[in-house]
């Protein structure tokens, strides 16, 4: 009864959202109130009839009801409760319906915290939300139906990848998708403006949360998706180049892209139809994101679906939505009232720079991951871009954007003086240089790029916090007028200055495990030893083990530094009987600087098993730094200004330079 | 459950109802209220907010005085546009909304319907597997036993008496590969044992297409013979498997002595009379032991050709029942050996698009695509 319930609410939602497409769209364009003001319970009840549709389907997983077809084929009633629950977006088609759930969430959200927007503006928002919830609801129903039921029922059922299995890569979707779907909400905004020919301050104030959360939580599940790879796939990689990865960067890079274009729309009201494009790009990648995954167009592990007519009514859906909005928008973006004016030298024009970089950086991961997809499915040769493409690509672009992000805050809008800037840096210089000369003499014997990834991560750092201690005056009042200053300062500055340290502690991990990372890749008996960066691992044992719907073969190694005894680490080779797969459980011993990382392997004919080790140092700082920056994203997001709408300066409008905006 | 099918049926089409009624009724609201200047209002209340935040914000020194002038200069012009919109009146057409309306009342429940009695299967009730699983063992069938066993051995995966129960279970149901590893299983356990061996050489040979005897399912049988000379149904393998691999002599030869050492009230005698009848009179269709043996004989030109016909009428049985995965998956691998690519690939696609909602066998594609590349 429950798994009908919650088809019919699926169903109901389907109907519900071609209400609030239409309806608040006419109503809009013939200035009824009432009529607009009906998106706003049709968003509610569209969430609240998905909600439902989700609960069903959780329900159905965790009771292991197997009459439900989707339930059948992807779980297995002695499976952990965990992954039951985490099971439902374990497959496409129950993927589908936690995107539409987070849809509606966000139509939801805007429905009821949306206070503060003009009528017009939310109805023509929610509408268009409303046509994205109908067009994948549409294709839920049509092409992935997750209520299929099966009479009779089998009594089991045929289990769960047993490479999903696992809290990294189950917590990621959710994450993955709030950013992914978050980006619609930037995108509404964007085709409602076109729609309503009006682009201004408030409105990027308007976008600037829903963007801030979106980017937030893809940067939290691009970190979750890519330390499960680190840690899952036992070769001590953290990022593969794999289009499925690039999928996901992509609709970041563009999405950071945005953030900081609107700021310059809010601040300074100019960039309006650049910001209004990157809402639309950054979620039209999201979609190609989701189209790369689902559609089975790629080979890779992480492509669930391999349906061709689900590819193609995908395409359908991309083409309608990307093609309208940039038809949309070459239509209407004209009307968009250039700006004020700035000089090169500005706030301003470090942001276009930036938007510049990304822009560039986002084109090269989009070449080297749809080219040879193209090509192939032209009936070209099959060829594969890997690390050396996107290495030479992406590497230089980031490289300079990453040098001059410390710069940016220290620009004043319209003109400014980069001298003086330059002059408000030169501590973080100082410490970069120092950093820099101090990893020379640990490593010297390494690339010599590394000591200077090293030192620009390190200038990232200082030069992050420089602007802060600088607009606190740090050390040039009294350190207790400072921390006053500090406590005053705007939520979105320490935001800023969270996000960008982040990124240079992500870089220093980055530089770190690829400079210096050591390889250790033999057979041993028990009682074997390896010797690695400094630690001595003995394999006192290897036994077996029956964990609750898997085998395992566990090797216990004895890990000593310096001759003192450390820690045990436990790397296992497990079976699932039930989807007859094997997967490697890696053990990790991190101290938060490097990784000492353990995989095991199969045994020989001569009783000696294979065992992989990898000392990776300053690895950990690749996810402490993602998590900065996300932590950073909600800081901002916690900045009042966002969510009362009240305008930060906007100041007057004075001709100041020659070159005009956009 | 205890509800008859039909009850169930009626009570979902109430709840629906009820449903599809509360969903319209929400989103009607808005129509229903009065006073429209209360909307606009509400507009120029969200900027009247604005300044007092920028005062409060200027207060406690969070932004500079140049900074609240100029965001209360575009505040106020918002202000002013929002009070102009309310005095000019925005369009309220009593027609216009019922129309509206009425298009809601109706479109929403249709929609539903239509998509809902497509594909939704009102009369199913729910099953929970603790709810099947934890009934008498009588009323359950051989599946529900299964699960239940194999519950048991997930906990305790050594348990003898469970191995030896869902073994013959597994086989049952056409769990081949489950029943061989079984037995294995069991073999490990209690060490070697004739009657276990021969197990598991049935289920080797089920579980090999076609009933062959392969090199695996062999060496069962000749470990089996091996424990007990005079088993027969050791012999019986053994003699099928020399009649499979082209030695019809050997096979007959062995054949008739189990034969004669069998009593004439035994059960498997008839079955074993006819088997050698067959046997002694070969002309079954296909690819057969004595074409096999005759194909040696040939000139490679011949032996091309007489393959290349047995493909072809694999292919014409497959494109007129297409149901027969296993015969799909022998085709492509046949046109692989013959090195017809192409070929093989157009079979995989065909194959994909015939099964193309049955993932299980679509799995098996993606194995014998795999093998392709």
């Amino acid at each position: 009864m429950f798994a009908e319930i919650g088809h019919f609410a699926l169903v109901l939602a389907l109907a519900i959202a071609l209400v609030q497409t239409f309806v608040p769209l006419y109503g809009a364009h013939v200035r009824d109130r009432g009529l607009m003001a009906i998106a706003v319970p049709a968003a509610v009840v569209q969430f609240v009839c998905i909600a439902a549709a989700f609960m069903a389907l959780e329900q159905a997983f965790i009771v292991s009801d197997f009459s439900i077809k989707l339930v059948a084929d992807n779980s297995h009633a002695a499976k952990p409760l965990f992954y039951k629950i985490a099971g439902v977006w374990g497959n496409h088609e129950g993927s589908m319906v936690l995107w539409v759930f987070i849809l509606s969430l966000f139509g939801a959200l805007v429905a009821l915290f949306g206070n503060n927007l003009p009528d017009a503006l939310k109805a023509r928002v929610l509408a268009v939300q409303g046509s994205i919830g109908v067009a994948f609801l549409l294709f839920i129903l049509i092409t992935s139906n997750p209520f299929i039921r099966l009479d009779p029922a089998p009594f089991e059922g045929s289990g769960l990848n047993p490479l999903l299995q696992d809290p990294g890569l189950a917590s990621h979707p959710p994450f993955l998708y709030t950013g992914y779907v978050g980006f619609s909400m930037a995108f509404s905004f964007a085709v409602a403006a076109l729609i309503e020919g009006k682009v201004d301050a408030s409105w990027a104030r308007w976008v600037r949360p829903w963007t801030l959360l979106a980017w937030t939580a893809l940067t939290i599940g691009i970190a979750l998706g890519s330390w499960w790879a680190y840690y899952t796939l036992g070769w001590g990689g953290y990022w593969f180049w794999d289009p499925v990865e690039n999928a996901s960067l992509l609709p970041w890079l563009a999405g950071t892209a945005l953030l900081h274009s609107a700021v310059v729309l809010e601040k300074r009201g100019t960039l309006k139809s650049w910001t209004v494009l990157l809402a639309i790009l950054a979620f039209s990648l999201s979609l190609i994101g989701t189209f790369l995954v689902r559609s089975g167009v790629l080979t890779s592990v992480h492509a669930f679906a391999t349906d061709p007519r689900r590819g193609f009514a995908i395409l359908i859906i991309i083409c309608l939505f990307i093609g309208g909005a940039l038809s949309l928008y070459a239509w209407r973006a004209p009307l968009l009232k250039t700006g004020a004016l700035f000089a090169p030298m500005s706030r301003e024009g470090a942001l276009i720079l930036n938007n510049l970089l990304l822009a560039a950086a986002t084109a090269a991961v989009f070449i080297g991951t749809l080219y040879p997809l193209l090509l192939d499915s032209l009936g070209g040769p099959k060829i594969s871009v890997g690390p050396p493409y996107f290495n030479a690509t992406f590497g230089p672009i980031m490289l300079p954007l990453l040098f001059v992000v410390p710069f940016g805050p220290f620009l004043a809008w319209k003109r400014a003086d980069a001298a003086a800037a330059a002059q408000r840096l030169t501590v973080a210089a100082l410490i970069a240089l120092a950093v820099g000369i101090a990893a020379y003499a640990v490593h010297h014997r390494g690339p010599w790029l590394a000591p200077l990834g090293i030192a620009l991560g390190a200038w990232l750092i200082a030069g992050s916090f420089s602007e802060t201690a600088y607009r606190v005056r740090l050390f040039r009042i009294p350190l207790e007028e400072s921390l006053k200053k500090a406590r005053h300062l705007p939520r979105s500055a320490w935001g800023t200055a969270l996000a960008h340290a982040g990124l240079g502690v992500t870089l220093i991990g980055i530089v770190g495990v690829t400079a210096w990372r050591q390889e250790v890749v033999t057979a041993i008996p028990v009682g074997g030893r390896i010797e690695i960066g400094g630690y001595s691992l003995l394999l006192k044992d290897v036994r077996g083990l029956v964990g609750p719907n898997y085998q395992a073969t566990e090797g216990v190694f004895e890990v000593s530094e310096n001759g003192a005894f450390l820690t045990y680490m436990q790397p296992q080779k497990r079976f699932f009987p039930v989807e007859k797969q094997e997967t490697t459980k890696t053990a990790i011993h991190t101290n938060l600087v490097s990784d000492l990382y353990v995989v095991i392997g199969d045994r020989d004919d001569e009783k000696r098993w294979s065992v992989r080790v990898y000392y990776n140092p300053l690895v950990p700082l690749i996810w402490i730094g993602v998590v900065v920056m996300g932590f950073g994203g909600l800081v901002s997001l916690l900045d009042r200004r966002l969510r009362v709408g009240a305008p930060a300066p906007a100041r007057s409008r004075r001709l100041a330079a020659a070159q005009p905006a956009e | 459950m205890n509800i008859p099918v039909n009850s169930q049926a009626i009570i979902l089409c109430v709840l629906f109802a009820i449903l599809t009624a509360l969903a319209i009724g929400a989103v009607l609201r808005p129509l229903a209220r009065r006073g429209r200047n209360q909307e606009g209002a509400h507009e120029i209340a969200i900027y009247r907010d604005q300044l007092g935040e920028i005062g409060r914000d200027l207060e406690r020194g969070l932004i500079a005085p140049e900074e609240a002038e100029g965001a209360r200069l575009e505040v106020s012009r918002r202000l002013i546009a929002a009070g102009k919109a309310v005095d000019a009146g925005e369009s309220n057409n009593p027609a216009r909304r019922k129309l509206a309306a009425l298009a809601i009342v109706i479109v929403v429940p249709l929609v539903a319907l239509v998509f809902y009695l497509s594909e939704g299967s009102p009369e199913l009730p729910d099953q929970p597997f603790e709810a099947r699983v934890n009934v008498p063992v009588d009323q359950l069938p051989l599946e529900g036993l299964v699960a239940r066993i194999e519950q048991q051995l997930m906990k305790a995966p050594e348990d003898e008496r469970a191995l030896t129960v869902i073994g013959p279970a597994y086989m049952e149901l056409g769990r081949y590969d489950d029943a061989a590893n079984t037995y294995r299983t069991l073999l490990a356990l209690k060490g070697p044992a004739a009657s276990l061996y021969i197990s598991l050489g049935e289920a080797l040979a089920a579980a090999s297409q076609g009933g062959l005897i392969q090199p695996d399912a062999r060496k069962a049988f000749e470990a089996a013979a091996a424990l007990d000379p005079k088993n027969p149904r050791a012999d019986y393998y053994l003699g099928l498997a020399q009649l499979q691999s082209g030695d019809r002599e050997g096979a007959l030869k062995r054949w008739k002595a189990l034969l004669e050492d069998t009593p004439a009230d035994a059960p498997w005698h008839a079955g074993l009379e006819q088997a050698i009848a067959q046997a002694s009179a070969p002309s079954a269709p296909g690819p057969d032991a004595d074409a096999v043996a005759a194909a040696q004989d040939m000139t490679p030109q011949a032996r091309q050709q007489m393959i290349e016909g047995m493909v072809g009428r694999l292919a014409d049985q497959l494109a007129q029942k297409p149901d027969d995965l296993d015969g799909w998956l022998r085709l492509i691998r046949a046109y692989q050996v013959l090195g017809q690519k192409d070929k093989a690939v157009a079979a995989l696609a065909s194959a994909r698009s015939h099964f193309r909602n049955d993932k299980t066998a679509l799995m098996r594609l993606d194995e014998a695509q795999n093998a392709l590349n």
